[in-house]
This record gives C-alpha cells, sequence and structure tokens, in this order.
C-alpha cells in the first residue's frame, strides 16, 4: 500500500512504515496479552498471559509481513 | 525552588538530584492556570506569525534573506514531508503542516534557548492536544474520502488473507491504527522533551552542586568535566528537537496519507 506513493522512483519504503510496524508490535502483544491476562484472572490459570504475549507478537509479525511484506 | 547553600558549619547537604517536580512551575502573578508553558505557548505563536508575516511582507521574485527561509522552510514541508507521504492531493495539507512544524520547532527549541530554556513539550498535556487535532483530522479526512465503512475497510482490513486470520488481525490494526496512534505520536514527542530537559538539568545542577555546595576538593575540581558534559548535550538536545518536530509532522502527513491512500 504505502510502499506505492513513494514518489521518488527508489525502493525506499516512506518513514512512516517504520514507526506503523513498531505500532503493530506494541498493539499486538497489549491485546492479546491483555486477553491472556484477561482468561487467567477469570479461570485462575498461570499460562495465559505469557502464551497471550507471544501470540501476539508472532500475529503483529504476521500483519507487518502482509502489510509491508508481501 | 532548591537550596544550594550549606547550612553554615555543618556537613554539605547530599545531592538532591532532579526529578518530575523540576517541570512542576509554579503560576505566575497568582493566577493558578497562568505557568511558564502558557506563556512560551502564546509567545512561540507570537513569533511565528511575526517571522512568517516578515517573510512575506514584500515577495519578490528574487527573494530578500528572510523570504529565502521562509520559502526554504514552507518548501521542505512540502517537498519532502507532504509530498512524498501523502501522494497527489498533498497541497491543502500543507498549510496545516508547515505551522504544525514551526510551532513544535519553536517550542521545542525554547528548551536550549537561554533565558527560556524549557521545552514547552515536556509536559504532556500539551502534545496529547497536538495529537488529538491531528487524530481528528485523518479520521475526518479519511472518513470523508472512503466513507466510514470504507475508511475501516483501508485501515484495518488486510489484504489477500484467509478469514479466520483477518479475526486476529483486525483487531490489531484497528488498536494500532485507531487508537494507539495518537498516544504514541505524543508519547514520543513528551518522552524525548522531558528527557532530555532532565538530562540537561543533572548535568548542569550537577556541576553547581560540585562546584559550590560539596566540601570535596576533588568534586570542585571535577565540576568542569560536568558543565562540559552540559554543554555537549545542549547541542545533542538541539539535534533531537528538530529531528523531533520533524518526526511529528512526517507521521502526521504519513496518517493522513493513509488515510487518502486507495485499496488495491
Amino acid at each position: 500500500m504505502e510502499a506505492d506513493r513513494s514518489t521518488g522512483g527508489d525502493d525506499t519504503p516512506p518513514p512512516g512504515d517504520a514507526w506503523n510496524a513498531l505500532s503493530f508490535l506494541l498493539s499486538g502483544i497489549l491485546l492479546f496479552g491483555g486477553i491472556g491476562w484477561g482468561l487467567d484472572a477469570l479461570f485462575g490459570t498461570r499460562w495465559g498471559t505469557p502464551v497471550g504475549l507471544l501470540a501476539g507478537g508472532t500475529a503483529a509479525v504476521y500483519l507487518i509481513y502482509v502489510r509491508y511484506g508481501k | 525552588m532548591r537550596v544550594l547553600a550549606a547550612a553554615p558549619g555543618g556537613p554539605a547537604p547530599g545531592f538532591d538530584a532532579p526529578g518530575v517536580e523540576d517541570f512542576d512551575l509554579p503560576p505566575i502573578a497568582g493566577i493558578e492556570w497562568l505557568t511558564k508553558p502558557v506563556l512560551m505557548l502564546v509567545f512561540s505563536a507570537v513569533i511565528i506569525y511575526v517571522l512568517f508575516r516578515l517573510a512575506v511582507r514584500n515577495p519578490q521574485l528574487v527573494p530578500s534573506k528572510g523570504q529565502f527561509v521562509g520559502e526554504s522552510f514552507h518548501g521542505l514541508v512540502r517537498n519532502s514531508i507532504a509530498r512524498d507521504m501523502i501522494g497527489p492531493e498533498f497541497l491543502r495539507f500543507v498549510p496545516f503542516l508547515t505551522t504544525l512544524f514551526a510551532f513544535i520547532l519553536v517550542n521545542n527549541l525554547f528548551g536550549i534557548i537561554p533565558m527560556i530554556q524549557f521545552p514547552t513539550f515536556a509536559h504532556p498535556g500539551v502534545p496529547y492536544a497536538l495529537a488529538m487535532i491531528v487524530w481528528l483530522i485523518y479520521m475526518f479526512v479519511g472518513i470523508h474520502h472512503h466513507g466510514l465503512v470504507g475508511f475501516l475497510r483501508v485501515s484495518t482490513w488486510p489484504p489477500d488473507v484467509p478469514w479466520w486470520v483477518r479475526i486476529i488481525l483486525t483487531p490489531i490494526e484497528f488498536i494500532s491504527n485507531i487508537i494507539l496512534r495518537p498516544i504514541t505520536l505524543s508519547l514520543r514527542l513528551f518522552g524525548n522533551m522531558f528527557a532530555g530537559h532532565l538530562l540537561l538539568l543533572v548535568f548542569i545542577l550537577g556541576g553547581e552542586y560540585m562546584l559550590f555546595v560539596a566540601d570535596d576538593l576533588a568534586l570542585k575540581l571535577l565540576s568542569p568535566f560536568a558543565f562540559g558534559m552540559g554543554i555537549v548535550f545542549t547541542f545533542f538536545e538541539a539535534f533531537v528537537q528538530v529531528i523531533q518536530a520533524y518526526i511529528f509532522v512526517m507521521l502526521t502527513a504519513s496518517y493522513i496519507g493513509t488515510s487518502l491512500a486507495d485499496e488495491h
């Protein structure tokens, strides 16, 4: 998407993409880590938060690939 | 205010490291809301108005020095920020982006200008307000351009993935693009200005303590190094202040550009 808008004809992606990727990572970890934490609190388990954090990070990396890597 | 004088006869007091309380400036003339950063915000608006008026007061085909500086500033925002980040419709956003850049730049540089020496954005309320304006603009531009559903589709609907992946990815993009953007935008500016000011306080107040308060001769002799680091970091801060103003405006333009971008 954004890569198509760069005008100079070179392949350098716009610098905003890097900050967006960081923002994806942050929101993925926050969202699924938060869900895991909530499930832990609900069921009294202890593995929900770490699994959620890892899953969120993984999903965010995949999202960065989908948006900017393809 | 910190007390620097040692108690007569007694041992020198320990160094009271600068902290968050150094950012709570007292009200001026007993008016609760009137503090130094408030005055600085008004002052920055006046400075920018006067400088731009002077720059375009008597426009010539061969520009004067002031006109040249003003036009270069506008040209920088127009060509290397707005046109690159927004695309074909960039022209109508250039006045806003130029003003935003000038406003943030002047307020950041206040942090190292002698006698002022306080970056306005070290108070998080100010960048929050700016980020909310930016949020309203890119949301409005996106909804105006695509419609509400279309805008949500552009900004939270990753292309070419199976539906069950979308269930996972769409909430992440929603949080990132709609909720987290203004927060990271303002915190980045706030954090840089806050930390930079704190760094200068540590070196300069530390040097002052070593020279005037501490009993130890070795500390007095070493104090020039603390002041020297203060000067080095003042130049470093000048660099950070310009860069952060640029990044804020560049990201604003990027968000507007994403709001206007068409789906493939």
